[in-house]
């Protein structure tokens, strides 16, 4: 399958899909990540990511909950699966690991 | 929390779900929703709702587009030939039918091959001369009273001025076609022969078939044609064969034959079969003066490499002119010009070039009517295919149903129907080309024969892909309509009710019926139009009798008087008589003043008996009288045009001057005569009498019935005389023969396509009404149970194509009249145009026949017992 390499954008919306367990939806993931990072979110910019993560198999999406606000119309929710968990513990450690590494000097602005 | 909710514009919505996957759309489309009714509460509706089309467009993109059908699980193989039984089965069951449309098109088709090939003969006149972009022929501008007419002749004494004093003008050549007789061993031949400069072979273009093409420089070498050198020597090689030129008082000429080449085609400026050197022209001829003579005209064509040196040369042409002025002043030249030879046939005959002594180009009127005539025909075929092809798939409907039921495309069933359509016009193409090779081409070519088109498709590559671009066009013209309409019927519609028909007529139908009539109205009136004219022709008064008139050259009056004794005694000769010039053989143009008026007339020197044998009448005044000096020197005859020009009520007595020194007086005024037949206007005409030794025509007449065996006798007389010349002989009616010729073959090509044109609209107007009936049906049942007579149905049904008629009519009788009358006038000057009362005829004629095409099919619907119609309801 396609490389396990996550790029940012599809990580942050990976990270919203675990934040709003049991409502991720579109609409909700776009208000989520508007509110955190304070950019403007594309609608049809997360929905392809939600795609291509659903591709990539890192998460799993069910039909459910249609309201009648959205004339009617279902959500497609989205749930993390084992590896989509498993490669944000990685993503996460390897910033970590690599976090550790820069030296006390560089947080208390010494000179070269 | 507000209650209602509204939806964004529809069309945004609908926008959206063309273009998004459908399998995605709709959860897509329900957070943009949600998005919307959030905004509308705050922002409000105008807001919200562009903020939603702005996000709909966001999603505009390639990734989110519907994807077309991956597989098409059709099998392409096996339906192409199950379109290919069902196209035969259709047509198998409509004979009739396509055969009359497959006749149509096809002579659709072939007219437009035949346009296209007169036009081809005008596009690539004289295309074989390789250097025709730097040849230019030298026109003289004739100056007389203020107009001036270019002409495409120039003295002769200019060919050696420009060759001695312009130094850009190369190749510079002369050109006097004539005649010759010719003996080769015993047999005599009288080709026509034309006399060219040696650099005539280098200018133009000919395909050297074997020996020298520069034979010309030798003064006794002659090049002829391969058709002239079979006719001569038949399959032995020419080349250095011996051949002797018989000129007046037998003087003889010894050539070989140093050249053959091959023989231009008939779109060529020149169709001579042999040439010689001018020098010999010259010679044979002294009254030339060795080419200096200024009132000798010649054909003139010169070469100019470099397109930047004409103003140049044409200002050096100018002085040549003055002095042509200074010895010729009855013929003022203003000033030379440079015609190019590319297009120059064209021109020429546009303008009626005169003094034009090579071959002339097609004219346009002839090319556009038979142009507008393949297009009217093919529009006819075309609609016709239309109407056919509707009432035919009218049958095929449950087959529509049952294959959409099945799971067909519109798409596929548009494909089939246009595929069968163009099926058919393929088909016709064929016919098409085989009718015009094996029938239409000869007819034509026997009908035009200086045209002698020929098809060959090696060469015309264009006419195979116009051919097959036009047939494309047609098909798809004449299939879409029927093919889009009939696909689309519902399957529900048509197996619910299997007496449902396609309806029959509507506004479309009505119109192509219409213009199909009108052209078939055209045609007739065409044909009906020169029938008329060539009856006024033959009845025309020449004004000189040329129906019972026979004359031959002789050299001079002493052989006149020896050939007039040695017919003494035939009682079946009326009379005979001796003459210098002849109408229609030979005349000249000079000018003459009256009073201070100045006018340009035709003279005719005559001799003895000269008006009663030739069939002038006098209207005033006396004949010749024989032997008179006076006579001879200053009496005039003239004819009534002259009379009119001059402005004069009664012409006796009256003074002309001539050569503005000589004084003639009118004795006579004959009746107009029509030297140029119909084709041109009658010019004035004055005759002159002339002393017994200036005689160069012996002119016979008798009645007409024994015209051709008195010409045998004189041959005979002739042989016994002059054993070593040519009996020639030419009959007056030349000029009448190929009037009556021209419209016979008018008449037939019209008729012809006024039969076909009218058996196709016929057909359409049949089918129509059968239509119109069959979905009248229950109409017509209902009206005779409540008490209508067989009448009124009839005149209800036939109501509108009445009217169709009628309209058809107007429009075709209109139009033909003013197309034959404009094709009449630019072929013949005096012309009878169709009168009223013909094309009455032709209305008449054409409701005649629609009615009783219609009138029984009308009448056995109108009989139909109502029962049988009303009765599956």
């Amino acid at each position: 399958m396609k490389g396990t390499y996550l790029g940012e954008f599809e990580e942050l919306v990976l990270l919203c899909v675990g934040i709003l367990f049991g409502d991720a939806y579109g609409l909700a993931i776009v208000d989520e990540l508007e509110k955190k990072t304070g950019r403007t979110i594309m609608m049809s910019s997360v929905h392809k990511v939600l795609m291509r993560l659903e591709e990539k198999g890192y998460v799993t999406s069910h039909m459910g909950g249609a309201t009648a606000e959205r004339g009617g119309r279902d959500k497609r929710l989205y749930t993390l699966t084992k590896s989509g968990k498993k490669v944000l513990n990685q993503s996460r450690d390897m910033r970590n690991s690599m976090w550790g590494e820069i030296p006390k000097i560089v947080w208390e602005g010494g000179k070269v | 929390m507000k209650d209602q909710y509204s939806t964004p514009p529809r069309w945004m919505l609908r926008f959206f779900n063309w273009f998004c996957k459908s399998d995605i759309h709709d959860e897509i489309l329900g957070d943009c929703i949600e998005l919307y009714e959030r905004r509308r509460r705050k922002l409000g509706k105008r807001r919200a709702d562009a903020l939603f089309f702005l996000s709909v467009i966001t999603f505009f993109q390639p990734y989110y587009f519907k994807r077309n059908k991956t597989t098409s699980h059709i099998n392409h193989v096996d339906m192409f030939q199950n379109y290919l039984t069902i196209a035969f089965r259709v047509m198998s069951r409509n004979k009739m039918f396509i055969a009359i449309n497959v006749v149509g098109m096809s002579v659709a088709i072939a007219c437009v091959i035949v346009t296209w090939h007169t036009y081809d003969f005008n596009e690539r006149f004289d295309a074989t001369h390789k250097n025709a972009k730097t040849i230019y022929r030298v026109n003289s501008l004739h100056s007389f009273q203020n107009q001036i007419t270019e002409t495409a002749y120039v003295p002769l004494p200019l060919s050696s001025l420009i060759r001695q004093n312009v130094v850009d003008a190369t190749n510079v050549t002369r050109y006097t076609p004539s005649d010759a007789v010719l003996r080769i061993d015993k047999e005599l031949f009288n080709p026509r022969i034309s006399y060219v400069d040696r650099s005539f072979t280098d200018l133009f273009t000919f395909d050297l078939i074997e020996g020298d093409i520069n034979s010309l420089k030798d003064k006794r070498k002659l090049l002829i044609s391969e058709i002239q050198a079979k006719a001569f020597f038949g399959n032995e090689s020419a080349i250095g064969k011996p051949i002797t030129q018989i000129l007046s008082d037998n003087i003889l000429i010894e050539y070989t034959i140093g050249g053959v080449f091959k023989q231009h085609r008939a779109n060529s400026s020149f169709n001579d079969d042999i040439y010689a050197s001018y020098e010999n022209y010259l010679d044979f001829n002294s009254e030339l003066d060795r080419g200096m003579k200024w009132q000798q005209p010649v054909t003139l064509f010169l070469q100019i490499d470099d397109a930047s040196r004409l103003s140049t040369v044409q200002a050096q042409l100018k002085p040549f002119a003055e002095m042509n002025n200074s010895k010729r002043e009855d013929f003022i030249i203003k000033d030379f010009v440079l015609d190019p030879f590319v297009g120059m046939a064209v021109r020429d005959v546009e303008v009626a070039r005169e003094g034009r002594w090579t071959r002339e180009a097609v004219n346009f009127a002839t090319i556009s009517s038979s142009a507008a005539i393949a297009v009217l025909m093919l529009l006819v075929a075309c609609f016709n295919l239309t109407n056919t092809a509707v009432s035919v798939y009218s049958t095929r409907l449950k087959e529509i149903g049952l294959r959409k039921v099945l799971g067909g495309l519109r798409s596929q069933l548009i494909f089939q129907f246009i595929g069968e359509t163009m099926f058919i016009c393929v088909l016709s193409l064929i016919v098409g080309m085989l009718m015009m090779e094996f029938f239409l081409m000869p007819a034509f070519n026997d009908l035009w024969p200086y045209m002698k088109l020929e098809t060959n498709y090696l060469e015309q590559p264009e006419l195979l892909t116009t051919m097959c671009v036009m047939v494309i066009t047609v098909g798809l013209i004449a299939g879409s309509y029927p093919a889009f309409y009939i696909s689309k019927f519902q399957p529900v519609s048509i197996l619910k009710n299997d007496k449902l028909t396609v309806a029959g007529t509507n506004i479309f139908n009505r119109i192509l019926l219409t213009l199909q009539f009108a052209f078939a109205t055209v045609t007739i009136v065409f044909g009906l139009a020169f029938a008329g004219n060539a009856q006024f022709q033959s009845d025309f008064d020449l004004g000189f009798d040329y129906t019972g008139v026979v004359y031959t050259k002789v050299e001079n009056g002493n052989e006149f008087d020896v050939l007039r004794n040695a017919l003494q005694g035939n009682s079946k000769i009326l009379s005979i008589a001796g003459s210098k010039d002849h109408i229609t053989s030979s005349a000249y143009t000079t000018a003459i003043k009256h009073d201070g008026k100045e006018m340009e007339t035709d003279v005719l020197d005559v001799g003895d008996n000269y008006l009663e044998t030739a069939g002038f009448s006098l209207i005033d005044g006396r004949d010749f009288q024989k032997k008179s000096e006076t006579d001879y020197k200053e009496s005039v005859i003239i004819t009534e045009k002259l009379a009119t020009k001059m402005g004069w009520d009664k012409a006796l007595g009256k003074e002309i001057i001539w050569k503005d020194s000589v004084k003639l007086y009118v004795i006579g005024v004959a009746k107009d005569t029509y030297a140029s037949g119909l084709w041109a206007e009658t010019k004035p005409l004055m005759i002159r009498y002339v002393a017994e030794d200036q005689y160069k025509h012996l002119i016979v007449s008798a009645s007409p019935n024994d015209i051709v065996e008195v010409n045998e006798f004189i041959k005979e007389k002739w042989n016994n005389i002059f054993p070593n010349r040519l009996y020639q002989s030419r009959y007056m009616d030349e000029n009448m023969v190929i009037a009556v010729q021209t419209n016979t073959n008018l008449i037939k090509t019209f008729g012809f396509l006024g039969v076909v044109s009218l058996i196709l609209s016929v057909t359409g107007l049949y089918t129509l009404v059968s239509l119109n009936i069959i979905k009248k049906k229950k109409e017509i049942g209902v009206r005779k149970v409540f008490g209508a007579s067989v009448m009124n149905i009839t005149k209800m049904i036939n109501k509108e194509f009445v009217i169709i008629l009628i309209i058809a009519s107007v429009i075709g009788s209109y139009l033909g009249a003013l197309m034959s009358t404009f094709l009449m006038s630019s072929i013949f000057k005096y012309n009878q145009p169709i009168g009223v009362e013909s094309v009455a005829m032709v209305v008449i004629l054409l409701i005649t026949i629609s009615g009783l095409t219609i009138g029984f099919k009308v009448r056995a619907a109108a009989r139909v017992n109502p029962v049988v119609t009303l009765r599956n309801e």
